[in-house]
């Protein structure tokens, strides 16, 4: 395949067809979602249109492994799963580990309720990840790719198991890739409902055909990680990233964003505003720019009593921290991690004493039972909350609520436990008068039967 | 000996074929069951122990870990219903309510008629639109206490409550 063959298939399709540019808000900047809506994603050839597998074949042809982790590094990407780690350090690691084979994951098994970006890509523009797996393999020394996709995603099964197939068709995947004598191939592995496979050491025991329990770090993925082998995880809206910014070049990114944040994310709001959905949005947005301009705030009549940002793994976020930049030091302000991007509304209906027993509950489920403080120390957290939601609780229980998540969020064998704790913390933090007036069997949202005669 | 359609029994042993000995292939065939069997019937990993060489221990461990993977044969129609954090404010501690009293049953558990199988699923990916529900291949969204029922009815064979 020479650039000549991408070039007449790209005049080939645009002879033919005029792509519109789509966005859901005039505010939006869509870097990574500029193909979604517009293409079809079951066409290689409407994504080689609009520039696809261009980046590959530059990363091949004219970069080197040094080169694209660099162009990375300029960029400023950080993972884009929650965890923030900067892509470009976390692919220079390789750089100096010398094994007969390595390995890339695409981690499409977006766990966290409320996230749904990740599916949106999948399904809207599978080529795209594809390609930016293709990169991360070259940069990683990879010949060898999966993508780990959640079972619930049907659709996204099919989307990328096309893209797969129609680009070995074409020979950008299997030997001798883009003609340029590199070989690399992916294959796809459904999740089976669990959560904790989301996170990459419990995926990659998935992957060898495990329970999903997370492995101890060290040895990180990058020395021993699947099969045992130097391994590179990363999230889908990473690779996508990833993509664009071998395309069109760091500053096409980093002109974007805050110090420490670089780029567009895009964002997943839903709950109780007018017009939820998905943004790509500059990182830094404040929360009340994103929830009362581009979601046009509450629905009619109800007032926004709280934000809750990155999901089980995240935290509530007060009205006195609304005008707070959304970007990866969120944490230092408000204890809650940005996350994936998602984003859940919430008003004067909903019981956030009730939602935080949903959420440890969550987590309970979700643990995999290796470490106990994640697995004991969840079940006396719900017992503590559940009496206090029962209009039984005492006084000292939030304290013990808060030394209990303290304890359990520094001693946890992995981030499942240390984050379930998350959302609790952060509402006794900001809403702790929610948790007394439970203690005198009040509760505002009228969700909870905490009434004195309720036995 | 369990009783498996041949059909389906031929299917998968040609499936198996790919994946002799390859031990991490566990996965793709405990998916091929279900999707042929609607469970993992006894029989089945007893072949699979043997063809990839793992024991029955690790299969069980395996198969109990994960909410995709049963023992217990499923019902006709399998329901996804999401309580996930955006469903969850949407009202769908609500639904589930209705959905376990209407169907006499609690999650993972099938209905005395084999007609439904009910699963708690943690978020479908469809937040904006919740509550969502999923009956096998079919996603319903803005499920409502209210409108549930009405939509489970059209999976039924008859209908419960008469
Ligand atoms: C409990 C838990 C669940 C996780 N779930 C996901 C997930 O669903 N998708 C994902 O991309 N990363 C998830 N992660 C993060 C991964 O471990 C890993 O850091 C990530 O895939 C790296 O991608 P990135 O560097 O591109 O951000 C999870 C982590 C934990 C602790
Ligand atoms: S939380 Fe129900 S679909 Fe996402």
């Amino acid at each position: 395949m020479t650039l000549n063959k991408l070039t007449e298939i790209k005049n080939s399709i645009l002879a033919n067809k005029k792509f519109k540019k789509i966005k859901n808000d005039d505010r939006e900047i869509r870097l990574i979602l500029k193909n979604v809506d517009v293409i079809d994603p079951y066409s290689i050839e409407e994504y080689i249109a609009n520039d696809g597998y261009l980046a590959a074949y530059k990363a091949l042809t004219e970069m080197n492994r040094e080169s694209i982790i660099e162009e990375i590094k300029k960029s400023g990407l950080r993972g884009r799963s929650g965890g923030a780690f900067p892509t470009g350090i976390k692919w220079s690691f390789s750089l100096s580990v010398e094994a007969d084979e390595k390995y890339i994951i695409c981690n499409a098994d977006e766990g966290i309720p409320g996230d749904f970006i990740d599916r949106i890509l999948l399904e809207k523009d599978p080529h795209a990840i594809v390609e930016g797996l293709i990169i991360g393999a070259i940069a990683n020394d990879a010949n060898k790719g999966y993508f780990y996709i959640r079972k619930e995603y049907l659709a996204a099964h099919k989307t990328i198991e096309k893209a797969i197939f129609a680009a070995r068709k074409l020979g950008f995947l299997g030997k001798n890739i883009f003609d340029q004598g590199y070989d690399f191939d992916i294959e796809i592995r459904i999740g089976a409902g669990s959560y904790v496979c989301g996170e990459e050491t419990a995926l990659m025991e998935s992957i060898e055909g495990k329970r999903g329990t997370s492995r101890a770090k060290p040895p990180f993925p990058a020395v021993r990680g699947l099969f045992g082998k130097p391994t590179c995880v990363n999230n889908v809206k990473t690779l996508a990233s990833v993509t664009k910014i071998i395309l069109n070049g760091a500053e096409s990114f980093n002109k974007y964003g805050t110090e420490n944040s670089k780029g567009t994310n895009i964002f997943s709001i839903s709950g109780k505003v007018k017009k939820p959905g998905f943004y790509e949005l500059p990182l830094g947005i404040s929360i009340r720019e994103l929830i009362f301009g581009i979601c046009q705030g509450p629905l009619a009549g109800k007032t926004i009593t709280s934000v809750l940002v990155g999901g089980p793994a995240g935290g509530f976020v007060s009205e006195d921290k609304w005008n707070s930049p959304l970007d990866y030091d969120l944490f230092h302000i408000n204890r809650t991690m940005l996350g994936a991007g998602g984003i859940v509304v919430i008003d004067e209906t909903i019981c956030i004493v009730d939602m935080c027993l949903m959420f440890l509950e969550f987590g309970l489920e979700e643990s995999c039972g290796k470490c106990s403080p994640c697995r004991y120390g969840t079940k006396k957290q719900i017992a503590i909350l559940k009496s206090i939601i029962e209009g039984k609780g005492k006084p000292e229980d939030l304290e013990e609520l808060k030394n209990l998540s303290e304890h359990i969020l520094s001693s946890s064998l992995c981030g499942l436990g240390m984050s379930t704790s998350f959302p609790l913390l952060s509402a006794l933090m900001n809403y702790e008068e929610l948790f007394i007036e439970h203690l005198n069997h009040k509760c505002r949202a009228n969700v909870c039967k905490c009434g004195e005669n309720n036995d | 000996m369990e009783n498996l359609k041949q059909k389906n029994f031929d299917l998968f042993t040609a499936y198996l074929e790919k994946y002799k000995k390859q031990k991490d292939a566990l996965g793709l065939l405990l998916h091929k069951s279900m999707d042929l069997f609607s469970h993992i019937p006894q029989e089945i990993q007893l072949i699979i122990s043997k063809e990839l060489d793992v024991s029955m221990a690790h299969i069980s461990g395996v198969i109990s870990f994960y909410s995709y993977f049963s023992f217990e044969k499923w019902g006709k129609n399998v329901i996804d219903l999401c309580t996930g954090t955006s469903c969850y404010v949407c009202d769908s501690k609500n639904v589930v309510k209705k959905v376990k009293e209407y169907l006499k049953i609690d999650f993972e558990e099938t209905t005395k008629d084999d007609n439904f199988t009910l699963l708690s699923a943690k978020c479908l990916g469809n937040c904006v639109s919740g509550v969502s529900m999923r009956i096998n291949d079919d996603l319903h969204e803005n499920v409502t206490k209210d409108n549930v029922i009405e939509i489970l009815r059209k999976y039924e064979v008859k209908p419960y409550d008469s």
